[in-house]
């Protein structure tokens, strides 16, 4: 029997994977008469001598191969720069589709790929024979639901509130948000999971806590500020990294004014500034209509002059970027 | 007498003994009594938060022999071996020391053997930002998808150092540097322990020097004692940990804020007199200028202060202006005593310009967004005169300018002296190469003044005052400087934007500007002066 698991979603692949391995049978058994492959080495005759050995005291095999659809992905020009003799030949495929098409009785056949497209050519020749999966990665809705249902999973409860929080701040690697999930649960140990949770637990929530303070710093709240920066000093905070954060900030604001007056689109422009967290991008998108040109100017100017007291030696950094955030805010009260 | 250090010895043996971090022990408990421990843990956070302490805990709780759904219980077989470090199963790793490829693939032959003695085989990974990028991509394959019987936990300081893909298989937890009051029990509790009378008032300086780490405030504690014996006073503790504990931190604070110059320089002189310290001294005002800070600017709450401390400081807090306090910061924070060490004269200094200058500052305009250094420096007389209108050129400006060249001072152009302030499209086009640098040079102070709107006041066009204009090189313009100073300022990027600015404007096309540093004593001055030539000083008055 052939599956084949293809998508973005890695984290839905792998639990996918895990029910087949259930279905075929006891995992003591299974552990004896399972081989992984690397999709972009394997060969033929491995894949097929691997296919066609008989069971060990157990009644199935369990095949895995990892990016073996990869290899005949039309779109990767960047793999075939490369010139290894492994990249897929296009007669290749026939031969390992026709050699996977007379897979025997007792073999269970997993291809898992990631970013596989329609038009793969191995894919569509194997749609036929096997059970295709896709798990593309998940939409806001898809993701809460599969958020409530997880917590349910576990027994848990959790408010609508604290759902849309939690996407916030992580996003839709459902790795880390199965984590996160897990943690929330036992951390609430049976009562729902509010807002003030995923606050106090949610790693992620550090950072969001970096930009209420960047925010606060560059809408001329320093009371608001100072606070916020004491209290990512307590929670581990170095100055030195959120000197970074904030300079990466203003510099993503910066890029996202520009390419947005260079009429690009949301997607050119989270591609081509390589941010994976739409938190991020969401956000500096809201500050870049907020700020003019000129005070974001003004941050960076004053964040090159703290950058450079700092690693001077002049200032030590936590006083640093008091006098940095006093400054900045000072300077609005007088010209806004 | 114990001879282990005090971290060692009084390393939290439960979950709930870690202190601070609640967010952390109350998830694990849960997960251990429901029985579902993660198979990866990744505990992050500043150093002496418990990472490691929280680590062996819960290794000893899921292997604790009498209990095993909760805290251990440090009586059992297995507990004991964990404690001792002799145990067959709880691997501890030194990610910093085993940092290749092939110490995580002999890691990853032995993960899939089954434990010896306990439940669960537990791998604690210290350090594991230290992995090399191979290595890390090794042990992210068995950190996915471990055998049953293992448990993985990782503990680093440095987050952001770890792949993602690592971070996102483990379940991630953040420590939190520890708040004072939290240390304070810690070290009270210890020092009851150990016999040591120590006043609260020290425990909370230890704490507040600490900096969130109970490591360090352990060992500062340990240290005192080890020095002074079981009776520690506040003021031993203030002695060995730096602080001058002095009131007269706050009096110079006082005086700063008052601009009082005079009573801050005797107070500077008495502590002098006191033979105290004066970096730590200084180092006590930065932290007192600091709280005012905060406090002026509404966060003092988030400040970890008694009551006593903050009314006075609150005080002063309302009558200072922000610019002042940020100006004393800024002169006190960047005070380097150095080797001398009896010196009054770097605190007296910071203390003048912090407090005096104040003045003077409000003339200036705060809307100059040009930033403070190169206005600073630019010398007040040579920025004076061009506060004056552009349109009417000061003759004292312009005259000595001519002369400035008298070797080449044959004024080839002079019908465009009288041309006034519509520089932009003036009829310098003709102007290449050969004769005009000249030209350039005659009519070097009227192109500043009839700078672009916005520009003459700038600190650009004081520096050009200050320049010599050397040679045209098709569209660089190279000027010459008298003094390196000069020269930095001008080539910050800023500055030596405006400049290319006025000069374009000048000569009707776009131009660079490059900067070169001439000492005076070249030989081509030296000539000149021998002629008979004379300096004339505007530019450097």
């Amino acid at each position: 029997m052939l599956h084949v698991l293809i998508g973005e979603d890695d984290f839905s692949v792998r639990q996918a994977l895990e029910e087949i391995k259930k279905t075929i049978g006891d995992p003591t058994a299974l552990m004896s008469n399972t081989t992984v492959f690397d999709g972009r080495q394997v060969t033929l005759e491995q894949l097929r001598s691997a296919c066609e050995t008989v069971p060990f005291l157990s009644e199935k095999r369990l095949v895995i191969v990892e990016g073996l659809l990869e290899r005949f992905e039309s779109g990767n020009r960047t793999g075939r720069k490369k010139p290894s003799r492994k990249t897929g030949q296009p007669e290749e495929y026939k031969a390992i589709a026709d050699g996977i098409k007379q897979l025997p009785e007792f073999t269970e056949l997993v291809l898992i790929g990631g970013g596989v497209k329609a038009g793969n050519p191995l894919l569509r020749e194997l749609a036929a024979t096997g059970k295709v999966r896709t798990f593309p990665r998940l939409k806001q809705a898809q993701l809460s639901q599969w958020i409530t249902q997880r917590v349910k999973a576990n027994c848990g409860s959790i408010s609508p509130q604290a759902v849309n929080l939690l996407i916030r701040f992580v996003g839709n690697d459902l790795w880390i948000m199965a984590g996160e999930v897990d943690k929330l649960t036992l951390f609430v140990g049976g009562r729902r999971i509010e807002e003030e949770d995923i606050r106090a637990v949610v790693s992620y929530a550090q950072e969001a806590n970096i930009f209420a303070m960047i925010d606060a710093v560059l809408e001329f709240r320093v009371g608001a500020a100072q606070s916020l920066y004491q209290q990512l000093l307590r929670q581990g905070v170095t100055p030195a990294h959120l000197m970074v954060m904030l300079s990466r900030q203003v510099r993503i604001i910066f890029q996202i004014k520009e390419m947005r007056g260079r009429k690009k689109t949301r997607g050119e422009i989270q591609s081509k500034l390589g941010l994976t967290s739409d938190f991020v991008l969401r956000k500096a998108w809201d500050q870049a209509d907020r700020y003019s040109p000129a005070r974001l100017r003004e941050v960076y100017h004053k964040l090159l002059e703290t950058d450079i007291s700092i690693k001077t030696g002049k200032l030590d950094g936590e006083i640093a970027l008091n006098i940095l955030i006093a400054e900045l805010g000072q300077r609005g009260t007088v010209s806004a | 007498m114990a001879s282990k250090v005090f971290y060692r010895k009084w390393r939290p043996q439960l979950l709930a003994e870690v202190v601070g971090q609640e967010h952390v022990t109350r998830t694990l408990l849960n997960a251990l009594a429901n029985e579902r421990v993660s198979h990866a843990y990744l505990f992050c956070g500043p150093r002496g938060t418990g990472k490691t302490s929280t680590a062996r805990s819960l290794a000893k709780a899921v292997n604790c022999l009498t209990n095993g759904k909760g805290e251990p219980c440090n009586s059992c077989d297995m507990c004991q071996a964990i404690t001792e470090g002799r145990a067959l199963d709880v691997i501890e790793v030194d990610a910093a020391s085993n940092t290749g490829v092939d110490d995580i693939r002999s890691l990853r032959e032995k993960v899939n053997y089954a434990p010896n003695q306990a439940h669960y085989k537990v791998y604690i990974i210290d350090e594991v930002h230290m992995l090399s990028t191979s290595a890390s991509n090794a042990l992210l394959k068995t950190l996915e998808e471990p055998p049953p019987h293992v448990i993985f936990i990782l503990a680093t300081t440095e987050t952001h150092k770890i792949l993602p893909t690592i971070l996102s298989r483990c379940q991630r937890f953040d420590f939190h540097r520890l708040s004072q009051a939290d240390i304070v029990t810690k070290l009270s509790r210890i020092s009851e322990n150990e016999g040591i009378t120590i006043e609260p008032e020290a425990l909370k300086l230890i704490a507040r020097a600490a900096t969130g780490s109970m490591r360090d405030a352990e060992n500062l504690l340990q240290q005192m004692m080890t020095y002074y014996g079981n009776e520690i006073t506040l003021q031993q503790a203030q002695t060995l940990l730096g602080y001058s504990g002095d009131r007269r931190a706050t009096d110079l604070v006082k005086n700063i804020v008052n601009q009082d110059v005079a009573s801050g320089v005797s107070t500077i002189n008495e502590v002098n007199n006191d033979g105290l310290d004066l970096r730590q001294f200084n180092r006590d005002v930065v932290e007192s200028l600091r709280v005012l800070l905060l406090l002026k600017t509404g966060s003092g709450e988030s400040l970890e202060l008694t009551i006593d401390d903050i009314s006075e400081l609150k005080e002063l807090a309302t009558m200072a202006p922000l610019t002042q306090i940020l100006k004393a910061i800024k002169q006190f924070g960047q005070l380097d005593l150095g080797l001398d060490n009896y010196s009054t004269l770097p605190l007296e200094l910071a203390l003048v310009d912090g407090t005096l200058p104040e003045t003077e500052e409000k003339g200036r305009p705060v809307r100059q967004p040009a930033p403070e250094p190169p206005a600073k420096k630019t010398p007040p007389k040579a920025a004076q005169p061009e506060e004056k209108k552009a349109t009417e050129p000061e003759p004292k400006v312009e005259e000595p300018v001519a002369k400035k060249e008298p070797v080449t001072a044959e004024e080839p152009l002079p019908a465009e002296e009288p041309e006034p302030a519509t520089a932009t499209g003036i009829d310098t086009g003709p102007l290449e190469a050969g004769g005009a640098i000249e030209q350039l040079q005659t009519q070097w102070s009227k192109m500043i003044n009839e700078a672009p709107e916005g520009m003459g006041k700038t600190p650009a066009a004081a520096l050009l005052r200050s320049a010599r204009p050397k040679e045209i090189n098709d569209d660089t313009i190279v000027l010459s400087f008298k003094y390196p100073l000069h020269k930095e300022n001008m080539e910050k990027l800023d500055n030596q934007k405006i400049a290319e600015k006025i000069v374009s404007s000048f000569l009707g096309r776009s131009c660079k500007v490059r900067c070169v540093y001439e000492h005076e004593n070249n030989h081509l001055v030296k000539a000149a002066l021998a002629r008979g030539a004379q300096h004339d000083n505007v530019e450097e008055s």
